[in-house]
């Protein structure tokens, strides 16, 4: 089992390596450079003096030199710092996890919880109209575009009913919890919408296959009821694949808060990018998406080892 | 009669288990395997799952490379010319089922380049006349037929080369038991009207005794036994051939006196035993067979029967 | 299997694909779906007769006309700039729709291409090629999109002016999204030429000098086609969600040529000043992409009668 979890770790870091740099890359490529936003507020600097600070700052370098460099810093503990937001960038970025982590745990909880119980009860009779509607639910959720759906709750239960408010400008750190929640509503419901589509899916089809086994059949021959079969004997097997495949969607997730951040304006990690990449601010971008990126992979890795550790049969291949 | 092939001390390793950062491990599924066939005869290859039968009889036709040995056709290496083919066990899996049976039985033809379009027509119509099906089959597709049926579109698709040398891999295991001698009596006529030599790999003894006219057996992928087929199933010099006829059904003219038996299962070919592969099974094991392997020598007063034990009969 | 099937020899074969046909329309929401499509295709590429018809160019602003109500003219009224909805959103179709068969398209090419060469050569191969897959599918999209989108064409070498045009922002988004969005096809065609390659057609071709290109033309491509249409159709739906995510940020195809999705760009005016126009563009994805992943689901179930319902 150890041999596997060694082999799978090193292929994680090889893996996020390639990644670094290949983002480096392609941050490298976004319009513009960092001098550019020093000189915006300077036109009489002259060429010479541009060409000058250019050297400099470095960009004029080969990217592997710049990759080494930035990387060497990283190593140091220096994110380096954010021209937009005029603070090192781990400042600006560990409020915005600290937004982004509200956010995605309240939806993780409360949309594997109801992924679980609607995808059990999908699954009790297969085919019904119970099941049917649940299904089509599911299918509807993967379908809809996440901008839209927060765009049409936003329409319907800030702006018309005015039950929440419409964005999260207004959200200030030192508000109360119950207070911050206000805010939180709509895009926490968005993001489990979005999410429990597909874990439903999961669910119901993990759910259905378990409850075929024989073992089950023993235990409704042994004049058990539905429910307790469910959850005595089928949920812990039907669950396995389950908890890695919501690992593994972690990614989708990711992708989702960035847009539903930028819609209600909450200062979360996935916003952060966005407001980076537009603005060319280049050392939060990097860091941001590099961030984004890793955890997605790590989460990849747990789900893995976690899976081999759970199934005996994996670890022994 | 001349020598159509011949195999000279052939090994056939795999490396198996290699992944991304991980090292494999050899398996030996062909050690040291020297034996030949004549033009037009019979060779039957019998042994249990895992004795290397199958990959030998691959090798023989093309689709695996010897690690080591040689392995000659008429004096030349095995190229796809048309004229070593082979018949699978599986009917199922042995025809595409995307494509028309004329087209299955004329893609040999195709690949090696033979004929004009109208030319192969007129081969697959004869052959699939001589194979004993309908005319129609040609612009039907394999799911329409009988699993009995696809081996014998299987075998018109191998003799469409007019090939001097057949591989067949178990055609009939897959089978049911009544179709079987049908398309046993139907291999055994084609082989006698057009001359073919047959390299019959096989498990079932009743079978090999009707169409081989020598037997080899293999154990863990050496050859442990060659005689003809009457010397072999009257009187067996290797324990393992013992222990093979004593579990099948009566056949033989003789039958052998007392039970062998035969403890354990074949170990891994990974792994093999020290010595003489067969020890850890044999009742007749002793010191000089754990650690000494014997060579395949013949019998001193049968000459054609061939064994590799310490202690052969 | 019986030989009765052989007796009477004059019945044509039923070919496989006719079968499938009937299954698929056995499948009512993957026929409602098809019906959905056709006249969903049918509704955006009748732009150009719509708008002759009725006298609109679609890039015309006319600001005396800003969010106006839905009239006789303009039957869905128009939008921040006086533009027509009714027409902005065919052409938005046409777009959306376009991007999601290209993208697939290329995206298909990738797929195929790593599938067949995993599952074919097999060994490290494989093995290395399934873990950049899994990666792949690991990934945070959008955030890697979004970077992507953005990158200056012009530091690559392309002249300036061309890199700004709407030819290259169409055609950007859908290289950037056939880039990351080959995975689902990718696995499912290595599992079939897995399944492929160990089948003893596959060997008997090679017996008589087959070689692997021959086997992966001949016999591996035809027999997976049918799970690379089933992920294809997949496939689409997601590049559409994709490409209208991208394109409301603002970085996926630029305005003012319209797509469903940038039709919502200023989301927060529309959302106090014409509620309406917040609607249409995010239900035709919605309609498009359900209508998909329906179609995708009964063509799996129609091409493989063991899957389970």
């Amino acid at each position: 089992m150890s041999s596997y979890s060694l082999r799978r770790t090193a292929q994680a870091l090889l893996v996020a390596v390639i990644m670094s740099f290949a983002l480096y890359n392609m941050i490298s490529l976004l319009p513009g450079d960092p001098v550019d936003l020093m000189l915006e507020g300077n036109p009489s600097l002259t060429p010479e003096l541009v060409a000058q600070m250019r050297q400099l700052h470095g960009v004029d370098q080969p990217v592997l030199t710049r990759y080494w460099s930035w990387l060497n810093s990283l190593a140091a503990g220096d994110m380096g710092y954010s021209n937009t937001h005029f603070k090192p960038v781990s400042a600006v970025l560990t409020p915005a996890l600290v937004q982004t982590s509200k956010l995605m745990i309240l939806t993780f909880v409360i949309s594997v919880t109801a992924s679980i119980v609607l995808g059990c009860i999908a699954a009790m009779k297969p085919g019904g109209w119970v099941d049917n509607v649940i299904s089509f639910v599911a299918f509807a959720c993967i379908s809809s575009p996440a901008f839209w759906v927060a765009l049409i709750f936003l329409m319907v239960f800030a702006v018309k009913l005015q039950w929440v408010p419409a964005t999260a400008t207004a959200l200030d750190p030192n508000m109360g919890f119950l207070q911050e929640l206000r805010y939180l509503v709509l895009p926490v419901l968005t993001l489990t919408l979005f999410s429990m589509g597909q874990y439903i899916r999961y669910v119901r089809a993990s759910m259905i296959e378990t409850l075929n086994a024989d073992y089950i059949r023993t235990a409704r021959a042994k004049g058990l009821n539905q429910w307790t079969v469910i959850s005595r004997h089928a949920l812990r097997n039907a669950l396995v694949p389950v908890v890695t495949l919501m690992a593994l969607s972690f990614g989708s997730l990711m992708s989702g808060a960035l847009v539903v951040e930028t819609m209600f304006g909450i200062q979360g990690m996935g916003k952060a990018i966005y407001d980076a990449v537009m603005h060319k601010d280049f050392n939060v971008a990097m860091i941001g998406v590099l961030f984004a990126t890793l955890i997605t992979l790590f989460a990849n890795l747990v789900a893995d080892l976690a899976y081999g550790w759970l199934d005996p049969r994996i670890s022994l291949k | 009669m001349s020598v159509l092939l011949d195999i000279d001390s052939m090994c056939v390793h795999f490396k198996v288990g290699a992944g991304l950062f991980k090292p494999g491990k050899t398996l030996r599924a062909v050690e040291k395997v020297s034996l030949k066939i004549g033009e037009n005869e019979t060779l039957a290859l019998v042994g249990e799952s895992g004795s290397g039968k199958t990959t030998l009889g691959r090798v023989v036709a093309g689709l695996e490379v010897p690690t080591a040995g040689q392995v000659r056709f008429r004096g030349e290496r095995i190229q796809s010319s048309g004229k070593i083919q082979m018949v699978f066990q599986d009917p199922f899996s042995a025809l595409d089922p995307r494509m028309l049976v004329g087209d299955i039985v004329a893609e040999p033809l195709r690949l090696l380049g033979e004929g004009t379009a109208a030319q192969r027509r007129e081969r697959v119509r004869a052959m699939i006349e001589q194979v004993r099906l309908p005319a129609d089959a040609a612009d039907r597709y394999p799911h329409e037929f009988s699993g009995g049926q696809r081996q014998r579109i299987a075998i018109a698709r191998a003799l469409i080369s007019n090939p001097e040398l057949i591989v067949a891999d178990e055609p009939l295991s897959a089978l049911d038991v009544s179709i079987q001698s049908q398309v046993l009596n139907l291999i055994m006529d084609l082989k006698d009207s057009r001359k073919l030599a047959l390299l019959f790999v096989s498990h079932d003894l009743a079978v090999v005794h009707h169409i081989a006219d020598r037997v080899a057996v293999l154990y863990l992928g050496r050859l442990v036994e060659i005689a003809g087929r009457d010397e072999l199933f009257s009187r067996p010099s290797h324990p393992y051939t013992r222990a093979l006829l004593d579990a099948a059904p009566r056949i033989g003219a003789r039958r052998t006196r007392g039970a062998s038996t035969l403890k354990g299962e074949i170990p891994s070919p990974i792994n093999p035993p020290s010595g003489c592969v067969f020890h850890t099974r044999c009742p007749k094991a002793t010191d000089i067979c754990r650690s000494a392997e014997p060579v395949l020598e013949a019998l001193p007063d049968r000459p054609g029967q061939w064994a590799a034990c310490h202690f052969k009969e | 299997m019986s030989t009765s099937t052989l007796s009477s020899g004059h019945a044509a074969p039923r070919s496989i694909w006719a079968t499938r046909w009937q299954a698929l329309l056995h499948h009512k929401p993957a026929a409602i779906s098809l019906v959905v499509l056709v006249l969903l295709a049918v509704f955006c590429f009748s732009a150009p007769l719509y708008g002759a018809l009725m006298g609109i160019d679609p890039n015309a602003s006319d600001l005396f006309e800003r969010y106006s109500e839905p009239s006789a003219r303009y039957l869905l009224g128009t939008d921040e700039i006086g533009r027509d909805v009714l027409l902005r959103l065919m052409y938005g179709g046409q777009i959306s729709l376009a991007v999601g068969v290209l993208a697939t398209l290329f995206g298909a090419v990738i797929g195929v291409a790593i599938g067949v060469l995993a599952g074919f050569v097999g060994g490290r191969t494989d093995a290395f090629l399934m873990r950049a897959t899994d990666c792949m599918i690991a990934l945070p999209l959008v955030p890697l999109l979004v970077v992507m989108a953005a990158i200056d064409l012009s530091k690559l070498g392309v002249p300036h002016d061309l890199a700004q045009s709407p030819m290259v922002s169409f055609w950007r988004i859908v290289i950037i999204i056939s880039l990351v969005d080959w995975t689902t096809i990718a696995r499912v065609v290595r599992a079939g030429t897995l399944t492929v390659r160990g089948q003893d057609y596959v060997l008997s071709a090679r017996v008589s000098g087959g070689s692997g290109l021959y086997n992966i033309l001949t016999h591996v491509l035809p027999n997976v086609a049918t799970p690379i249409i089933v992920a294809s159709t997949l496939t689409v739906s997601r590049v559409i969600l994709l490409e209208s995510t991208l394109s409301f940020l603002g970085v996926g195809v630029m305005p003012p040529t319209p797509t469903w999705g940038n039709m919502l760009n200023n989301a927060q005016e529309l959302a106090t000043t014409a509620p309406m126009l917040a609607v249409y563009p995010g239900l035709l994805i919605f309609v498009t992409v359900i209508a998909f992943n329906f179609l995708g689901d009964g063509l799996r179930v129609a091409f493989d009668p063991r899957a389970d319902r």
